[in-house]
């Protein structure tokens, strides 16, 4: 940050700093009667009333052009209402960022005639004729401005500074807010009030239907929330009951497990597989029929020297009955081979004779021949009934393992329809539901200007308590607050903290946690749930590395979706 | 016969914090027993901001803006459970820096060649070396930073007040600063 420097500079006298002291002026600023004296020249007070003409104009009061010191003197009794109106704002109600505050919308109404005002959230207000009066009590009549916004969410909460404590019993509690909103009466910039009697009939949006909220008002001057009974619910659908705001697949993929599903199939396709694997092997290995040789057929045995030929010994005996006669080289039966070997080719056998370089292939088919033959096929029939048993008690057991994953498949597919169908059930209560939310109102009846509340106060969370600081994630430094409040998505409050102090943070480690804080230079810094789940059982102290952002010049919905409120 | 009248001795300090105390109690009930608050500290609170800018007109507006809020939130104050003076200070501080960023002025570093010797001295360093380096050390340290410095050697104010102004210690407060001579000390390696 860039910094002048000065050296030795002449230090101020106490007279010349008594000389700036007018206490007389800063009694006036907060209201106290008969002490009226704004200072005449010298001293600049063009700060305060830039300030103060800044943030009526942001409230959507009319103060004209009064914003130098010349027009605060010649009107000194304007300038006594003013910054009353002033002080509220900045202290006891105190936008963190005066820039990004929620907005008023101005509706005009004939202040005789009364009327109906329907914001565009869906609030409707009903002003009786009469209804409005000056702060001495004179009725007004003609066109009256009414200025009015609502704050129905964390963000909005946070943004308009409006103080959310409540004592009760001495007991430090905040407010959850099913709906919030602000109203004011003006005709030619000035403050008017609700005729006695003359009740506002406000039917807010809201969408919160439990009953469990009162009904509450801003005192700004005791500067303290007054219970003010409670409102009524009109929500013509609520025969439809309450649904949890849960992703609709995740509550009933509790019911569905895909994950088990898909494993239980692929264990029944993989039972089918080994079986026809071992139905193929069988295959392979079932009993071959013996031969029997055809005598027209021209053969030929192999005649091998055990001690030479070990290996062929198993062809002793052997007739293989020639194929195609054209292989049978004349010769074969005078030539004495030295390499005799037996191939299989497409379930055929060929008989390899070697001699030196020379090489001859036999297509041929090996056959049995009388007593041989007898026996052979006395061993294959008996083989052959085994395998046929051993093949059918397989096929068998193929036949269950295919029939046992059909039903699995089925079973799920069947779960998997009836799963959609609740999903598509609930989507259709939950939209309705979201619908009736719409048409949902908190209906009661005011009597004063101001901000009036549809409130619970509840507890300070619970749970964990941490020592805290804070850092930037960027650049690691220690971050200042001038506001710090806890959030939990689920409740719609803010938990204010005190800024100024590093000190222990209260949280409900089971709720998904924010901490959103106002910079000293105005950015909004964030910690979202991520961080508060690096919070360890046990742990002492933690260091949340704080997302700062600049939020000037943002929208309400956009700030929300940065701060993820 | 001798007689004696025997009273209980208070310490001067102790007779000013209850003097304050019965002010506070009184402005609580009616804002226009605020001066006698105000006469007491409106020198201490001037000087604070006056040492952070360059303007002595400026230094009056923070200090006015200072004493509003202190006024409209004195009922709060008994919630606060620090030194009365501590508190102005803690609203000083931010309004002075509120003040700062809505004319876009930078703050403002008021060094005085005594204090700076001094802290030289502490942070062992040669003074031969001239003032520029440690000054030019200054103006890189962060607001906390600078504020301690600005509290422990240009105001000369001790750990304790300085722990309660900014809300820490009075070790925490030892700690912090020793940092930041270790971290200037660095510096002039």
């Amino acid at each position: 940050m860039k910094r002048n420097i000065n050296i030795d500079r002449k230090p101020l006298a106490k007279e010349e700093i008594n000389a700036t002291k007018d206490f007389g002026s800063l009694a006036s600023k907060v209201g106290i009667a008969g002490s009226v004296s704004p200072k005449p020249t010298g001293k600049s007070t063009g700060w305060f009333a830039g300030g103060i003409a800044a943030i009526a104009i942001a409230a959507g009061i009319y103060v004209g052009t009064k914003t130098d010191s010349e027009q605060l003197v010649q009107e000194p009794e304007t300038l006594i209402a003013e910054v009353t109106d002033t002080v509220s704002k900045t202290i006891f109600v105190n936008p963190p960022i005066p820039e990004a505050d929620i907005s008023n919308e101005s509706y005009y109404v004939d202040a005789d005639n009364g009327g109906k005002i329907k914001h565009h959230t869906g609030t409707e207000i009903t002003i009786p004729e009469g209804a409005f009066m000056d702060e001495e009590g004179n009725i007004i009549t003609g066109k009256v401005e009414v200025q009015y916004r609502e704050f129905h969410n964390q963000t909005e909460i946070f943004l308009s500074g409006i103080p959310m404590d409540y004592d009760s019993a001495g007991k430090e509690q905040v407010f959850e807010s099913a709906g919030m909103m602000e109203i004011r009466g003006y005709q030619d910039g000035k403050r008017l009030k609700i005729v006695p009697d003359k009740n506002f009939r406000i039917c807010m949006h809201s969408k919160n239907p439990d009953p469990k909220f009162n009904l509450y008002y801003l005192d700004e001057e005791k500067e303290e929330w007054s219970y003010e009974g409670k409102d009524s619910i009109d929500n013509p659908k609520t025969e439809q009951g309450s649904i949890k705001d849960e992703p609709i697949e995740e509550n009933i993929a509790k019911v569905i497990d895909k994950e088990e599903a898909q494993t239980e199939i692929a264990d029944a396709e993989e039972v089918v597989a080994v079986i026809k694997k071992e139905i193929k092997t069988l295959k392979k290995e079932s009993p071959r029929k013996p031969l029997k040789a055809n005598p027209k057929k021209k053969n030929f045995t192999i005649d091998v020297k055990k001690t030479e030929f070990p290996e062929l010994v198993v062809y002793a005996g052997t007739i293989f009955e020639v194929v195609d006669k054209s292989d049978l080289p004349e010769d074969t039966y005078s030539v004495t081979w030295n390499g005799v070997e037996l191939l299989e080719k497409n379930n055929s056998y060929i008989v390899q004779l070697k001699k030196g370089e020379r090489k001859e292939e036999i297509k041929v088919i090996p056959v049995l021949d009388g007593k041989d033959y007898d026996e052979a096929k006395k061993e294959f029939d008996s083989s052959f009934t085994d395998y046929i048993k051993k093949l059918t008690a397989k096929k068998v057991e193929e036949k269950q393992a295919e029939v046992n994953l059909s039903k699995i498949k089925e079973r799920y597919k069947k779960e998997q329809e009836a799963y959609e169908r609740r999903v598509a059930i609930m989507r259709s209560k939950m939209e309705f539901q979201t619908a009736a939310r719409d048409e949902l109102k908190r209906i009661f009846n005011i009597n004063r200007f101001g901000t009036w509340n549809c409130d619970s106060p509840i507890p300070y969370p619970k749970g964990m308590l941490v020592l805290i600081n804070y850092e930037d994630e960027e650049t690691g430094e220690t971050i200042e607050f001038t506001k710090l409040d806890l959030v939990e998505k689920t409740r719609n409050a803010c938990f204010p903290l005190d800024a100024s102090r590093i000190g222990r943070l209260p949280f409900n480690p089971k709720r998904d946690n924010l901490l959103w804080g106002i910079t000293l230079d105005g950015m909004i810094a964030v910690a979202d749930t991520e961080d508060f789940k690096e919070i360890e059982k046990g742990q002492e102290a933690h260091t949340f590395k704080m997302k700062v952002v600049d939020i000037k010049g943002k929208t309400t919905s956009e700030i929300r979706e940065i701060i993820g409120g | 016969m001798n007689s004696m009248s025997i009273t209980q001795h208070i310490p001067p300090q102790a007779k000013v914090d209850s003097l304050e105390e019965s002010w506070i109690k009184a402005a609580q009930q009616d804002l226009s027993a605020f001066e006698k608050l105000y006469d007491a500290n409106y020198e201490a609170i001037f000087r604070y901001a006056y040492q952070r800018m360059d303007s002595k007109d400026d230094a009056a507006d923070v200090t006015a803006q200072v004493f509003l809020k202190a006024m409209t939130n004195i009922k709060k104050y008994k919630f606060m459970g620090l030194k009365f003076s501590s508190w102005l200070y803690r609203i000083a501080k931010s309004e002075t820096y509120q003040f700062l960023k809505n004319k876009s002025k930078s703050p403002t570093i008021n060094v005085e060649t005594e204090s700076l010797a001094n802290m030289a001295q502490d942070i062992d360093v040669p003074i031969a070396l001239g003032n520029e380096e440690l000054i030019a050390a200054l103006s890189e340290l962060n607001d906390q930073e600078l504020e301690l410095v600005e509290m422990r050697y240009f105001e000369q104010r001790n750990f304790k007040e300085i722990g309660e102004i900014l809300d820490m210690t009075e070790n925490n407060a030892k700690v912090k600063t020793h940092r930041v001579i270790k971290k200037l000390q660095n510096k002039q390696k």
